[in-house]
């Protein structure tokens, strides 16, 4: 019975709510109040019905609670907290999947598979281990291998920073293989993947064994421009396949 | 008071978030920092002053720096009101190197943009060609004189029509410097007679880019 008195009184003083979203909460936290109070009367001895009304007695007069609670959960308050909570919600979920995917970006870059440029055996391999500082990007110059069939492999790889804010174009290589001053480019192929961590192949066929310098360029996309060449001896630190 | 202060938690979070999104995106809130954002990005740069800025058909702009010995030609546009960044699908001229000592360049909106080295030019003369592919042969579209400034700068609109992208657009044929008291005391390529001039100042252009003892770049 007393039930039904509580709730009336908790839908009066709701009522007066204007932010819809916080009248539940309400109800819950003026229902619970209201079983306390019911709860410590009875608990004194008093009668169920004399109770139920002192209880309501004490909560106070349902309008003026009801406005009372109106002014600390204003609507105007309310609906930014709403609009705002909602709004941060999907901005921090686009920035996790940014980051995520940033991060997958990375790690596709750093594993990605450089396969060898010839089916033929291997005659020599020299890791020059040389790495360029190029605007916010780092270039390495990871591995040379010659090829029985005389295909040179040039492997490299670029990092680019993500918190560099110059706009992002591809940044790729070129090589050219040298016999004393007489260059012997004929290329193969070439690929380059990653936006971040990037790894790429420069491939040179007809590549004579005795070629002795390698003229490596980094692209500077200044139309015919090139970036001064980074000279790598083919003659020191070869190591040469079994 | 609780919900106050949730309030300027959820602000601070938006501004952080979307303050890193737009870094990333390489938004701007000035068309220089655009601008230098691309060439940087184009590994060149950043140019060391802005010569002009003109406006393009679809709202964006171009902006034209300088950089060692030649012109930075590179679109911008406004974005979401406040911002600048280069505009997507579009066709970046970059850095474009001036071979001799006074030339210049046709852009797809049809502006001549070009330097003197030679302090006395004060004034150059073009000749704009087409290529014809009915005559198949290039066919003067205009011949235009225009002022040098003190910087050796000099640019113009051209009154002609505009060429689609995957036309064969303008370009310049033949240009002369001449002094004040007019002078000539530059030529070079082949005039409306067919006469061919080689300019002075032909060579490569050495300039460095990534900061000192970092890659240079040979400009041919």
């Amino acid at each position: 019975m007393e039930r039904e008195h509580f709730e009336k009184y908790i839908k009066d003083v709701t009522s007066h709510v204007r932010f819809r979203f916080d009248r539940r909460k309400i109800a819950e936290e003026l229902r619970e109040h209201i079983e306390d109070l019911y709860e410590d009367l009875l608990s004194q001895g008093i009668e169920a019905e004399q109770a139920e009304e002192l209880a309501l007695e004490w909560m106070g007069d349902s309008e003026e609670v009801g406005k009372a609670l109106d002014r600390e959960h204003h609507p105007v308050l309310g609906w930014t907290w709403l609009i705002l909570g909602v709004v941060c919600l999907a901005v921090v979920i686009k920035t996790v999947f940014g980051v995520i995917d940033l991060g997958k970006n990375i790690a596709e870059g750093y594993f990605g598979k450089i396969y060898p440029a010839s089916a033929q055996p291997v005659v020599y391999t020299i890791s020059p281990e040389i790495e360029r500082q190029v605007y916010s990007y780092t270039l390495y110059i990871d591995k040379i291998v010659y090829y029985e069939d005389g295909m040179l492999e040039v492997d490299y790889a670029t990092w680019r920073t993500p918190f560099s804010r110059d706009e992002y174009w591809s940044f790729e290589i070129n090589v050219c293989p040298y016999v004393g001053d007489t260059p012997c480019y004929e290329g193969a192929g070439r690929y380059k993947d990653g936006r971040y961590y990037g790894k790429g192949q420069v491939k040179v066929r007809n590549v004579p064994q005795e070629a002795d310098r390698l003229q490596v360029r980094a692209n500077a996309d200044l139309g015919n421009g090139w970036g001064e060449p980074i000279e790598i001896s083919l003659t020191e630190g070869r190591v040469m396949a079994e | 008071m609780r919900r106050g202060k949730q309030i300027i938690f959820f602000l601070l979070l938006i501004i952080l978030c979307a303050g890193v999104s737009f870094w990333q995106q390489g938004l701007y809130f000035t068309e220089e920092g655009a601008f230098h954002s691309v060439e940087t990005g184009l590994r060149y740069g950043p140019s060391e002053e802005i010569l002009l800025t003109y406006d393009r058909a679809d709202g964006s702009q171009i902006i034209v720096g300088r950089w060692m010995d030649g012109l930075s030609v590179v679109p911008v546009e406004r974005y979401l009101g406040v911002f600048w960044r280069m505009p997507k699908g579009t066709v970046v001229e970059g850095y474009q190197s001036m071979r001799y000592d006074v030339d210049g360049l046709v852009t797809a909106e049809n502006w001549i943009l070009g330097l003197s080295r030679i302090p006395e030019v004060s004034e150059v003369n073009c000749l704009v060609v087409v290529y014809d592919e009915e005559e198949r042969k290039e066919v003067i579209a205009a011949e235009v004189t225009l002022p040098v400034n003190e910087e050796g700068f000099f640019c113009q609109k051209l009154d002609l029509e505009l060429v689609e992208p995957t036309d064969y657009g303008y370009s310049i044929s033949y240009l002369e410097g001449r002094t004040a008291d007019g002078d000539v005391v530059f030529r070079h390529g082949t005039d409306e007679n067919g006469n061919f001039f080689q300019g002075t100042g032909d060579r490569f252009s050495e300039v460095r880019i990534g900061g000192e003892g970092e890659t240079w770049v040979r400009v041919q």
